[in-house]
């Protein structure tokens, strides 16, 4: 009651602090919106030097204050456009030494400054080279260079044009002192400023992550350096390529184990230049701010900024759609379209690569043509659907950003840089989305200039932060090495599929599975293994064992003491006398059966014996203790799982009984019919196989099959039909083209086969040649015999193991079910 | 600290026993100080133990002086047994020859004054190739006397193995029986003087010959006794040689101090103090003389218990356990487990007349498997527990590890419990401690009295061998568990045993001399069935790869021609990139043999391997 009235109070108070809160929020809202649409107004006007510092001082001051305040949604809107704003103010005047000198931080700005350094950036795009020469802080030259549709596309034919363009500008380029190149599609490594080496043209020669036309920066770089005859002196950096890759480890799963991301495919220039920008900005740290930035524009790629390193990606090219890319698209439909034969993978890798996004949604990747289209010529439809795209733009960058503030961290900021940034309402419509959640910072245009350029002056004046290629690389390929084990690691060795109760078992993992359940649900019964001097027996049983999540049986290790100790030994299997115990005999055989009739033994297994030995044995103890019925045969059924039905499938006797007379045929199909029900099929369909699906006089099988199956006509636990061939029981197109009348077309679930003859040749078929599973028990009279065989996989003794396990139980149960006679 | 001395019985109660084991090992020095001070000790010794593993080395009651044969002999006397019966010799299975403790003391005083005339002294060495019989004792007894260090040779031996343990001893004296002759014109004893010429040659049993027999030589001795030396409590007491490395004979020397008392305490415990009563006044030995264990539990410490030694002729010895019931009184039994088994399949056509049995039955050697302890259950004991397993290896002297003859403190098919004042140590291949159940290899961490040490040039042999693996532990080769009452089970041999012109030979030899090679990282030699007998089988990692495999393979094979003999040689050697082992890093040998035994068509579970491609790669070497 007390801490009930506590919880109100405490409501009701913050209740009435809101009410005064928002009343401020309003006029916050007004007045900031005012009042920066003034200083944005003023700054238009390009005020001169002072003016402009003291505008700049009144905004740095109000964001100070903005940054210490606790958040609100309206803060959050105001901070975001405050910084914006900031930074205009700094790119106004059109030079690029406040940008440079934010990236670098002011020591090394005032150094780069004084010391009046001079380099060349080279940028090859698709369709041009771009290129710039600084000196200092200041951007002296910039120039692009379109590619002539005559001459072929080359790394020769690139430098021959920037020398010529150089030429004519009248720069020479032995009087620099360095080269930034693009980056290209690497190896990857993690962010950072590089020395261009030798080692990065033979990857991006030989084995690239993606052919690109960023590929030739380097080589050009060096190519131009040793034209320039000081390639010795010059310094050839590149920074923050494409194929940076510092994500975390979460970052790299997917949902299929076997494919795992990595941090290629993101704008890092952009990012990591947005991202330094912001901090500077908001005068801290750039590694105390964790951020995320949005690189918007022909390609797209969103980064989260976590501690310095670029933690999560959602890269160019399965992230958000863009301008001339589609993006990720919803794999189920995708396959669904595949399947459909609608569109091929290379029209998917096209819409990935350069014809999706805006370009297949409205036909052209120009936005600004789409914007203009808007405001003449559009057709009212026409209008509403420019209005779906740009919705369906912004809130995929809005909810791009979200996203990557969902790991928990203390995001400070949202930054959106790259052409898209440039239009003013889809900046508003990603800020609506984002309803002041976080603040939202825009800054329009391109910075991978400017980051380029900063990566070679911090180069420069401080060259031990200069990576180094071919170290980072491979030490980032050893780290995601032992990721990727990590990943691989196998948890279960087999999948377990949770299944209900009660519902048909289908597959081998079923049978493994329900055997497991019925375990826990009654006891770890008692296998004795006869003949355990065998290491086939025993590993069958340790992996029984170790499977599951708990035991599935307690094993009696039946045979002479010293061979079993010494294969438990080399098989590490833990002797303990409660889960593995070991009985000292020279006669298996004889001592399993004491064994069961002192019931200290539930189920027997094969181990190093003969076959036929240990059925003579059970015989007589089944005999002695007036368990096998009038009739009953022992019999062996075969569990078959074929990769290619949908449900599992019986066959009987390929083991056991050589050329079985009808009475013996019938009492193997009994047998058959209780291992099947075991396997929680009601009503079986038996199909008694034969070479021909009906009677034909110089057939006996198919007598016999006729007879055997009116024999089961009034069973309700079955459907027993005969003569059927082989094809008609198992596969439904042809039971239907041959006119086959009966229950059974093709669903088979049993088949009686006439002789072993028949039965092994299909055992070995269907392992052998359609890599089906299979499990078998022999019954004897009521008692499973569990027989596993040398070339039995591992599975297949499980299966089988699983198989004689639930049937005991199933028969115990059944037996403690039915009342005992008075 | 009670009982320390053992002077009560021991306690019948599995906790109670573990408590008194816990503080022997606690108080470890003074529990061996204790036991020692049960025997005389002419000089006593002023430290117990100086032990330093890491070079193999160990030294028991140091500065102690002692005569084995006095506290044998002369000490019982003294405390009143003059008349009880110390050995007992059925020459066949009906005649009894019997000794009293003073007729055995004089038969060994007579024999020590005749080697005392032909100035056989203390520091000198006598070869006995003599089957287990009084005549052994009594050479046995008089070299002990006189601080004469001897040597059993068994008797299976060839002529020529025989001369050369003779001569690599520098023994004065060769004490032989015309047994086990080969099919040859000469008889062995004669081929076998005529190879050593420095020494003397003294026949056994009846005349045959020029040489004297021991009869005639104990009868040239004058009438006074020597004085009886002795020996610091290192000095070897005896040795066994158990193999042939390089042409050279290597075995073991056992210190007469240490030896003594461990044979004495480790006796005296499973015999006499773990039973309330009916102790066995008489032990049938039925061992081999050329066993550590025969002379701890056949000699030694029956003896200085003041229990009578039983000898049967070798080829007597299962028809005369009817009559050793019969005519003895609670007899006890050391024997070998096939010895057990020989006597299950005699007692189902012929079934022992008397219905005593015998008080204890202590089985070494080889693995008791459960069902012979069924057998005996009834048939040879009262009672199954009476059936107590012993593991003693040659090289230890004495049992390490054993049961007792009470329900609580022995379990069928264990070996037992840790000795008193022995700490058994149960290490995975990581050198890790293994948990309850849990199998991994035998060692010790630190020394026991009757430890033996290695002959003289063999020690960098013996430290290769059993100090390698794990550096400061001595290693046994052998394989075991421990349940959660603390009863150790063997599992397995960690290495093959072949048997090899008349040695018996651990491939655990010849693995550690292939891995001194500067060249191999791993070695593994496997013995495998090869159409009649058994071939050699190698398997080597190397650390770097070989230019021409081929060359180097005969390298190898000249390598161990030389260090080992050409019996030892591989007739195969494979060289692999590594060897199959378990996530354990136990090596499965057994795959290996059926490898090299051309059964790889045997080896399809591979799962419990953690480098399963390695099974691969032998098998594609074949």
């Amino acid at each position: 009651m007390e801490l009930r009235n506590r919880v109100l109070e405490a409501v009701a108070e913050i209740g009435k602090t809101s009410v005064s809160m928002s009343a401020y929020e309003r006029q916050l809202a007004v007045s900031s919106e005012v009042w920066l649409a003034q200083l944005a107004d003023l700054i238009r006007q390009d005020p001169p030097a002072e003016e402009m510092a003291l505008l700049k001082g009144e905004l740095a001051s109000v964001v100070e204050v903005l940054l210490k305040a606790a958040a609100s949604p309206q803060i959050n809107t105001i901070l975001g456009d405050a910084l914006s704003l900031m930074l205009k103010m700094d790119r106004v005047s059109g030079s690029t030494a406040p940008v440079l000198g934010r990236l670098l931080g002011p020591s090394l700005a005032e150094e780069a400054a004084q010391g009046n350094m001079a380099f060349l950036l080279v940028n090859p795009g698709t369709v041009s080279t771009r290129l710039a020469v600084y000196r200092g802080l200041e951007q002296v030259h910039r120039g692009e260079i379109h590619l002539s549709p005559d001459e072929e596309d080359s790394i020769g034919y690139r430098v021959r044009a920037v020398i010529s363009h150089l030429e004519t500008a009248s720069i020479d380029l032995g009087s620099l002192d360095g080269i930034a190149c693009q980056g290209g599609f690497l190896q990857l490594i993690p962010s950072g400023t590089y020395r261009v080496v030798p080692e990065m043209v033979q990857d991006l020669v030989e084995r690239p992550l993606r052919e690109h036309a960023s590929n030739m920066g380097i080589s050009m770089g060096l190519k131009l350096a040793q034209l320039a005859g000081s390639q010795a002196d010059m310094l050839l950096t590149t920074t923050d390529p494409f194929v940076c890759d510092e994500l975390d480890v979460v970052d790299r799963i997917t949902g299929f184990v076997k494919i795992k991301r990595t941090g290629a495919g993101g704008h890092y220039l952009s990012h990591k230049a947005a991202w330094q920008l912001v901090a500077s900005l908001m005068n801290q740290d750039p590694g105390q701010v964790d951020a995320v930035t949005a690189h918007v524009g022909g390609g797209t790629s969103l980064a989260a900024h976590r501690r310095g390193k670029v933690s999560m990606l959602i890269d160019a090219y399965s992230g958000l759609a863009s301008t001339s890319r589609s993006g990720a698209i919803d794999i189920d439909r995708v396959i669904k379209s595949i399947k459909a034969n609608e569109f091929s993978v290379k029209d998917l890798e096209q819409v990935m690569t350069e014809r999706g996004g805006l370009l297949s949604l409205v036909g052209t990747n120009d936005f600004y043509a789409m914007i203009g289209f808007l405001k003449q010529g559009a057709t009212p439809t026409q209008r509403k659907k420019i209005g779906l795209v740009q919705d369906f733009l912004a809130r995929g960058i809005a909810s791009g950003m979200l996203r990557l503030t969902a790991d928990g961290a203390d995001v400070k900021v949202l930054v959106v840089t790259g052409g898209l940034a440039t239009a003013p309402d889809m900046m508003r419509r990603v800020k609506n989305n984002i309803r002041g959640r976080y603040p939202v910072v825009v800054m329009p245009g391109y910075f991978e200039h400017e980051a380029l350029a900063a990566g070679q002056i911090r180069g420069f004046y401080e060259p031990e932060t200069l990576k180094d290629y071919e170290t980072e690389r491979d030490a980032l390929a050893r780290k995601r090495h032992i990721e990727d084990e990590i990943i691989d690691t196998p948890i279960f060795k087999r999948e377990i599929r949770f299944k209900k109760k009660g519902a048909p078992l289908t597959t081998m993992d079923d049978v493994i599975d329900a055997a497991y359940l019925t375990v826990k649900e009654n006891y770890a019964p008692t296998i004795a293994i006869v003949g355990a001097n065998n290491e086939e027996a025993i590993l069958a049983a340790k992996r029984a064992n170790e499977e599951g999540q708990f035991r599935i049986a307690k094993f009696v290790l039946i045979g002479d003491f010293q061979e079993i100790n010494q294969i438990a030994y080399e098989t590490d299997l833990v002797i303990d006398n409660d889960n593995y115990t070991i009985v000292d005999t020279e006669n298996p055989i004889e001592e399993a059966m004491a064994l069961l009739d002192q019931k200290q033994v539930d189920i027997l297994m094969k181990g190093l014996i003969h076959t036929e030995d240990i059925l003579r044995g059970i015989i007589k103890y089944l005999k002695k203790n007036g368990l096998l019925e009038k009739g009953q045969v022992m019999s062996h059924t075969a569990i078959v799982d074929i990769p290619t039905r949908s449900k599992l499938l019986a066959f009987s006797d390929g083991a056991l009984n050589t050329y079985p007379d009808e009475t013996k045929r019938i009492a193997i199909l009994e047998n058959a019919l209780k291992v099947v029900h075991n396997l929680n099929i009601k009503v079986p369909k038996v199909a008694v196989i034969s070479a021909v699906e009906s009677v034909n006089q110089s057939v006996e099988s198919s007598i016999e099959a006729e007879r055997i199956a009116d024999r089961f006509a009034d069973r309700d636990d079955c459907v027993v039909e005969g003569p059927l061939s082989l094809d008609v029981a198992m596969d439904p197109a042809i039971a239907n083209e041959k006119h086959y009348n009966g229950q059974i077309k093709g669903n088979a679930d049993v088949l009686i086969l006439p002789d072993i003859d028949a039965g092994n040749i299909l055992w070995k078929t269907l392992t052998t040649q359609s890599g089906a599973a299979l499990a078998g028990v022999i019954l004897c009279g009521d008692m499973p015999l569990i027989l596993t065989s040398r070339g039995d996989s591992a599975r297949s003794k499980l299966a089988s193991l699983s198989l004689a396990v639930k049937f005991y139980f199933d028969l115990k149960n059944k037996q403690d079910a039915t009342p005992a006679p008075k | 600290m009670d009982n320390m001395d053992l002077k009560n019985k021991l306690p019948a109660s599995l906790n109670e026993f573990r408590l008194l084991s816990r503080q022997a090992l606690d108080h470890r020095e003074a529990f061996w100080a204790t036991q020692a001070r049960r025997l005389s000790w002419h000089k006593d010794f002023s430290w117990v133990v100086k032990e330093d593993f890491s070079k193999a080395d160990f030294s028991w009651f140091g500065d102690g002086r002692i005569n084995a044969a006095e506290n044998a002999l002369h000490r019982i006397i003294e405390a009143g047994g003059s008349d009880a019966i110390a050995l007992t010799y059925y020459q066949t299975a009906q005649t009894a020859k019997t000794y009293t403790y003073s007729q055995l003391k004089d038969a060994v005083l007579t024999l020590a004054s005749a080697l005392n005339r032909d100035e056989i002294t203390h520091g000198d060495c006598i070869a006995i190739a003599l089957a287990n019989s009084p005549e052994f004792v009594i050479c046995a007894l008089a070299c002990a006397y006189l601080g004469i260090t001897y040597l059993p040779i068994g008797c299976h031996l060839p002529a020529a193995q025989v001369a050369e343990d003779v001569k690599s001893a520098h023994a004065k004296m060769l004490i032989m029986a015309h047994c086990n002759n080969d099919d040859d014109d000469q008889p062995k004893a004669d081929k076998v003087r005529g190879l050593i010429n420095d020494a003397a040659f003294i026949t056994a049993g009846d005349k045959a010959g020029p040489n004297p027999t021991l009869a005639e030589y104990m009868a040239g001795s004058d009438a006074s006794f020597p004085a009886p030396a002795y020996p610091l409590s290192d000095f070897p007491l005896f040795a066994i040689y158990e193999n042939r490395v390089a042409g050279k004979p290597m075995g073991t020397v056992f210190g007469t101090g240490g030896f003594l008392v461990q044979s004495h305490t480790s006796f005296d415990a499973i015999f006499n103090k773990a039973l309330a009563q009916n102790e066995p006044g008489q032990i049938f030995n039925t061992l081999d003389t050329a066993k550590a264990a025969s002379q701890a539990y056949g000699l030694w410490g029956p003896l200085t218990c003041g229990t009578g030694i039983v000898i049967a002729d070798p080829d007597f010895r299962a028809d005369t356990v009817d009559t050793v019931l019969t005519e003895l009184k609670d007899p006890a039994m050391i024997c070998q487990p096939g010895l057990l088994s020989q006597m299950k399949t005699q007692l189902e056509t012929t079934p022992l007349q008397t219905s005593h049995r015998f008080s204890v039955i202590a089985c070494c050697g080889d693995v008791l498997p459960p069902r012979l302890v069924k057998f005996a259950d009834g048939t040879l004991v009262s009672s199954p527990e009476r059936v107590v397993n012993m593991w003693v290896q040659n090289k230890c002297g004495t049992a390490l590890i054993n049961a007792y003859p009470v329900p609580e403190l022995n379990r069928t098919g264990a070996l037992g419990l840790g000795a008193l004042g022995i700490a058994p140590l149960i290490l995975n291949d990581f050198g890790q401690p293994c948990k309850t159940n849990v199998s991994g290899n035998l060692v010790f961490g630190t020394s026991w009295p009757a430890m033996g040490r290695p002959t003289y040039g063999a020690k960098k042999q013996y430290i290769k061998t059993c100090f390698s693996k794990f550096t400061t532990r001595f290693q046994t080769f052998d394989g075991l568990r421990f349940d959660k009452d603390g009863f150790y089970w063997f599992m397995g041999r960690l290495d093959d045993v072949i048997k090899i012109k008349g040695q018996t030979l651990g491939t655990s030899l010849i693995e550690s001399m292939l891995m001194s090679h500067p060249m191999v990282v791993e070695a593994a030699i496997i013995s495998s069935r090869k159409d009649a007998g058994h071939a050699l089988t190698a398997f080597v990692v190397l650390g770097a790869p070989v230019p021409d495999e081929e060359k180097f393979i005969l390298d190898i094979k000249a390598y161990i021609a030389e260090k080992i003999g050409t019996f030892a040689v591989p007739e195969r050697i494979v060289v692999a990139r590594q060897l199959p082992r378990t996530a354990t890093g136990k090596l499965v040998r057994g795959m290996l043999r059926r490898i090299a035994s051309g059964d790889s068509q045997a080896i399809k579970d591979t799962s419990h391997l953690v480098n399963a491609e390695s099974i691969q790669d032998l098998i594609e070497k074949e």
